[in-house]
């Protein structure tokens, strides 16, 4: 027969398996719109899409045994009576943030954000020396003595510009990115950079090589594609890659904003 | 207490259905008024609070399975086979089980705490909540990575790490090995129930239905502390970032409140420091890098939730000043 009344824990319990049935839905929308890259680098994502199964699987379980009290878990304290307007309280915590990441369309981060998000990098062009991946001098360089710089090769050009910069100095190199300018840089000072992730958004460094040149049609924080040689360059004491610009063409933003490290 | 099982029904229903609208039409035309009610501060502030919340999530799930399993099937008896009575070698242990826990410093909690009320010693629980986040393959390799033109920072890194968590851990034994430091939970009260007897028909429907219970208890406290550290992200580092100074003792402080904030995973935090290598000392930069894991914003609330004001208070207190001295000490070999 079932019961005309039924105890407070136990709507408590089913509104745990629904919200985590809902957080489980959120992932799944963020992966079929292509988006979890946009807040976590790509190797968390089989993390998260185990997560997700977890999530799915265990709101169901606690929708479906939420009339259990103690389930088998032994401690009294899984289900536990609290007032109604506690109960409302407590998951409000959990509904609000829901509701929110589901209305939010647009997950880019506005110019002004990302550049207080990365405001402790001080000098861009001298983190230069983290990636991990070994570049070889042969590798970036193409037969017509043209470094290419794409995604899939910006960390071991990185890497040769900074660690051979005397065998690739003089070559031409095309890269593409968008105008970064500390406060206290001339119009014709600038840097080309891109966005790079570790992690999450957080931990998003500004990565990049100075420009030396006419840059006055470079407007900051637009896209642009600069074709010109690699030089050295004396900045603080330290000899630093840099580009010397031959021209300057305005560019289409690539579709990943962000480079991922890893 | 109870309620109408009928209301109880209808409120869960449409939930249900509520939730459902917004995953298929949430973005497209729902709840316009949202989105026009944020501005653009406002909504990048959750965009990263998101991001730090998809970060966490799947370490956050591991931690709650993490600690039902304990919960279910190591008893006290086996605790007390491993730990040795002489508090000395017990710490010593402590780091050892840290170099095998593979979790990080949001997970750890429930974990040492489940632990606790097993019967570890609290100082022992401490020694785990400090090295487990640092002392893993994981967080070496991308300390390695980032500093590896640097190699001092990454030796200094976990020396620091261990050698604070005997400090602290012995700190910990003098005033506290004698007092209960997990906050109150009901289960407390009820006095010696053996929490080790299985009452229900299986023990995965246990673990599964006290994950599902440990991970609510946490992830509220995570939820507000990934909040703030969001706006904090937006609004406070620039404002940190220009205290910098010559100063190694300022630096210092600075970048420990700026790791305290910016509540980085363990595994990425190297990443973030290596970019302010030019800026700050290197003992700024290694109090950076021990302080931030042990301790910061989302996980402090994290902690709140399993123990005691005081014990946390205290807690906060001494490891804010022994990584300190240690960090300004490691500067004069660097």
């Amino acid at each position: 027969m079932r019961l005309r009344w039924s105890p407070l824990w136990q709507l408590s319990n089913e509104m745990q398996g629904i919200i985590m049935i809902g957080f489980s839905l959120l992932i799944f929308k963020l992966y079929a719109k292509n988006m979890i890259t946009a807040f976590v680098a790509p190797k968390m994502e089989p993390y998260l899409l185990i997560s997700m199964g977890a999530l799915f699987l265990l709101g169901f379980f606690r929708l479906l045994n939420s009339n259990l009290k103690g389930a088998d878990c032994d401690c009294d304290v899984c289900d536990e009576n609290v007032p109604p307007w506690k109960l409302a309280l407590n998951y409000c915590f959990f509904l609000a943030p829901l509701v929110l990441f589901f209305s939010i369309n647009d997950y880019s981060l506005h110019d002004e954000a990302l550049s207080k998000l990365t405001a402790h990098d001080g000098n861009t062009t001298e983190l230069a020396n983290s990636p991990q991946t070994k570049g070889e001098v042969q590798a970036v360089v193409n037969d017509k003595k043209q470094i290419e710089v794409g995604d899939d090769n910006y960390f071991q050009v990185m890497d040769v510009l900074n660690n051979k910069l005397d065998d690739v100095e003089g070559a031409s190199i095309v890269i593409k990115g968008f105008i970064y300018r500390e406060d206290g840089f001339s119009e014709n000072e600038a840097v080309i950079a891109r966005y790079v992730m570790t992690h999450c958004i957080v931990d998003l460094s500004i990565y990049g090589y100075m420009l030396n040149g006419d840059l006055h049609a470079a407007k900051t924080n637009g896209w642009y594609e600069i074709r010109g040689t690699v030089i050295k360059q004396e900045m603080d004491g330290q000899v630093m890659p840099a580009i010397k610009v031959d021209s300057v063409k305005t560019a289409d933003p690539p579709k990943d904003e962000y480079l991922y490290m890893f | 207490m109870s309620i109408p099982t009928s209301i109880k029904d209808v409120i869960v229903f449409a939930l249900f259905l509520f939730l459902m609208y917004l995953f298929f039409f949430g973005d497209v035309s729902a709840l316009p008024f949202i989105e026009q009610l944020l501005s653009e501060d406002v909504q990048s502030i959750f965009i990263v609070f998101l991001a730090i919340f998809l970060e966490a999530l799947p370490f956050l799930l591991l931690g709650a399975i993490a600690s039902s399993v304990i919960n279910i099937y190591v008893s006290e008896a086996m605790i007390a086979r491993v730990i040795p009575k002489n508090p000395i070698a017990a710490i010593f242990v402590g780091v050892l089980v840290a170099v095998i826990t593979p979790v990080c410093e949001c997970a750890i909690i429930p974990v040492v705490r489940r632990l606790i009320q097993k019967g570890v010693p609290v100082h022992v629980g401490v020694v785990l909540l400090m090295c487990a986040p640092i002392l893993n393959f994981i967080v070496f390799g991308s300390t390695y990575y980032a500093f590896r033109l640097n190699m001092p920072i990454v030796y200094g890194r976990f020396i620091i790490c261990v050698l604070a968590a005997v400090i602290v851990g012995f700190i910990m034994h003098h005033y506290f090995s004698k007092k209960n430091v997990l906050k109150m939970h009901k289960e407390d009260l009820v006095g010696n129930v053996p929490i080790n007897e299985n009452k229900g028909d299986s023990r995965w429907k246990g673990i599964l239905h006290h994950t599902s219970f440990e991970f609510f208890a946490v992830a509220k406290y995570f939820i507000i502390g990934a909040l703030f550290a969001a706006i904090a992200q937006v609004y406070f580092q620039d404002v940190l970032y220009g205290l910098a100074g010559e100063n190694p003792f300022k630096g210092t402080a600075v970048m420990m409140a700026l790791a305290y904030i910016l509540s980085l995973c363990s595994e990425a935090d190297a990443f973030v420091a290596v970019s302010f290598a030019k800026t700050f000392q290197p003992e700024a930069i290694l109090g950076f890098l021990v302080f931030g894991p042990i301790l910061d914003f989302k996980n402090t609330l994290v902690m709140l939730a399993s123990f005691r004001f005081k014990f946390v208070l205290v807690f906060i207190m001494v490891v804010s000043v022994i990584v300190f001295t240690l960090s300004i000490l490691a500067g004069y070999f660097l």
